[in-house]
């Protein structure tokens, strides 16, 4: 599995400089603006455009065929996939919550980790709605849904967001119960997702 | 130890390995306790299928004239001088027989041939 | 002592279908496998390797029946026409990444394979040529104590003296006891210098599965006067070529007839003949 995973990472390293200069743009716009809707916004875009790209190779280089010609197995090719993007979402929400916390240091810690926390618990809901459709139909088919989806979320994130971090009513931190139910809902879809995709690719020819 | 593969002769390629192997043991060029090649060896050399050089090993196994040791490989096996002069033999009768037929043809007389046979036995002396 | 067996195997798609499949392939031999484009060759090879689900039958490799276990591609070296190994993988990527897939790697091995076949260590897998491709990809299929080789058209697009070179690695994998290689190629001239046995597929049907030798014993290509033509019987007649000036055909040793001009074909004149001779 660990040879696998590192399969995942080698993309991130082969474009990073991409992906440095889109994080400071997007971290200078939202210093400019004073809107941390961007900023928090990056954390789903980037890991949504890491991962959709790794796909995309895949399915240019013919991955699973190949990967299957290793000892690897289908589920296991599928477990990797979740297990890189749960752990890339989970990593750039900590990445942005520093940068977050050195540019709008006025707005309480509490309330930009809450966030911070939500952003990344839809954009984990996000990859288990679209990941079967990838799974099953491809990126390339499954881009048009991605792509309205993928826009619509930018306008939730930029529109409601950026306004919530100005206003002060919503200071309020929900109740720990709801935050923890939020969290087993998104683990349930998450892995629920997951367990859909493997139904999925094992009932598939990966012809080479 | 040497094989000289004739590509066109009706004879199949098996048989054509076991009967020169044959003659070199008989003939005394390949001698006892000499290592022959590993199947593999022979079949990569001569450009040919393993099931094949495996064939002809076999045969000759059969047949006595090779034994296999085991993990080492094969080796001449020890040479019946009788066998190697009723080869020579049966080689001489087929050439006379067919000295013969070319005679008749051309209606030359016994005694003619005679004297062509001691004529050639005696340049051996 | 089977490496492979393949039993009853049957794999139906709209426009072809590869019809009930029965192949073994003995350890310590090389298998050869002949077809024209589109005969099922890449099919069969799919479906042993579990990329695609067959309707029927079964597939045994190294005793393991049924679909590929993890444990027994541990075995098995692998190296198809197109599906390799990322764009940006570089081979010190690849050391890293199989040295975590496979229990027995072995990365001297891999880098000699690398320094020998001339491929760059840091550079990229999208930058490599065709040539280059293919080596990387067996350089890993190579190092890891596999026991079994499958090949699908690796030499395809390579040239005569690359493909030599290949074929003499594969050679020298053999040279260990109880291996085995099947390969699938158009090119029959690299399978007649590797091979042991070959089996011909037309159509998703195996036409014949031979030693080679024995192929080559049992057929001679012959040349013929018309005269000679009509006292043959068709049915005699494997394939026919049959021009303005020129009579040849493909029979079977026995029904040579002493006045006949023939000599041994090589495996391609036997499948172009055979195809010639099944398209009636």
């Amino acid at each position: 599995m660990i040879g696998l995973l590192y399969k995942e990472f080698l993309i991130i390293r082969s474009q990073s400089k991409i992906y440095l200069a889109l994080l400071v743009v997007y971290g200078l716009l939202g210093m400019y603006t004073r809107n941390s809707g961007f900023l928090v916004a990056m954390i789903a875009m980037y890991s949504l455009i890491i991962n959709l790209n790794i796909f995309s190779y895949d399915e240019k280089n013919k991955w699973m065929t190949y990967a299957l010609t290793l000892p690897a197995n289908r589920s296991e090719l599928v477990k990797i996939k979740y297990i890189f993007s749960s752990i890339l979402t989970v990593f750039m929400g900590i990445l942005i919550l520093f940068v977050q916390m050195f540019i709008s240091s006025s707005t309480p810690f509490a309330q930009q980790a809450l966030t911070i926390l939500v952003t990344v618990l839809i954009t984990l809901v996000l990859y288990a709605l679209l990941y079967p459709f990838i799974f099953e139909l491809g990126v390339e088919m499954a881009r048009i849904m991605m792509i309205i989806v993928f826009v619509l979320f930018m306008l939730f994130f930029i529109g409601t967001l950026s306004s919530m971090t100005l206003s002060m009513d919503l200071l309020q931190l929900p109740d720990p119960l709801i935050l923890i139910g939020a969290i087993l809902i998104t683990l349930c879809l998450y892995i629920g997702s997951m367990f859909l995709s493997i139904h999925i690719v094992s009932k598939k020819d990966y012809n080479a | 130890m040497y094989i000289r593969l004739e590509n066109q002769s009706d004879v199949p390629i098996y048989v054509q390995i076991y009967e020169q192997i044959k003659q070199q043991i008989l003939a005394q060029v390949l001698h006892e306790g000499d290592a022959l090649p590993s199947i593999r060896q022979l079949a990569r050399d001569l450009r040919i299928s393993v099931i094949t050089t495996s064939r002809a090993y076999d045969e000759l196994e059969k047949d006595h004239y090779i034994l296999t040791v085991p993990k080492k490989g094969c080796y001449v096996a020890a040479v019946n001088t009788e066998l190697f002069k009723e080869e020579q033999l049966k080689q001489i009768e087929a050439l006379i027989e067919k000295a013969t037929f070319l005679a008749k043809r051309i209606n030359l007389s016994r005694t003619h041939l005679k004297e062509l046979i001691d004529l050639y036995l005696q340049e051996e002396n | 002592m089977n490496s492979i067996t393949v039993s009853n195997l049957t794999k139906r798609y709209p426009t072809f279908s590869l019809n009930n499949i029965n192949l073994d392939i003995e350890s310590g031999t090389v298998m050869g496998l002949i077809g024209e484009n589109g005969a099922g060759k890449s099919t069969l090879i799919n479906c042993i390797l579990g990329l695609c689900h067959p309707d029927e039958g079964l597939i045994d490799i190294l005793g393991d029946p049924g679909s590929l276990t993890l444990e027994t591609k541990q075995h098995l070296g692998i190296v198809l026409e197109s599906a390799m190994l990322p764009d940006y993988i570089t081979m010190n990527d690849t050391n890293i990444m199989m040295k975590h897939l496979y229990q027995h790697w072995h990365p001297q091995q891999f880098f000699d394979y690398c320094e020998r076949f001339e491929l760059p260590l840091k550079q990229a897998f999208s930058k490599f040529s065709r040539g280059m491709k293919m080596k990387a990809v067996l350089a890993v299929a190579l190092s890891h104590d596999a026991q079994i080789l499958i090949l699908d058209e690796a030499t395809s697009g390579l040239d005569p003296i690359v493909r030599d070179e290949l074929l003499d690695l594969l050679l020298d994998f053999m040279n260990t006891e109880n291996r085995a290689i099947l390969m699938s190629s158009h090119i029959t001239s690299d399978l007649e210098k590797v091979s042991d046995t070959i089996t011909y597929i037309h159509q998703g049907k195996i036409i014949f599965s031979a030693v080679k030798d024995d192929l080559i014993d049992h057929y001679r290509l012959v040349q013929l006067t018309p005269d000679q033509l009509e006292q043959i019987d068709p049915a005699q007649l494997i394939g026919l070529h049959h021009g303005e000036f020129n009579i040849a055909a493909l029979m079977e040793i026995e029904h040579i007839l002493p006045d006949y001009i023939s000599r041994k074909p090589t495996l391609e004149e036997i499948m172009l003949y055979m195809n010639r001779g099944l398209k009636q």
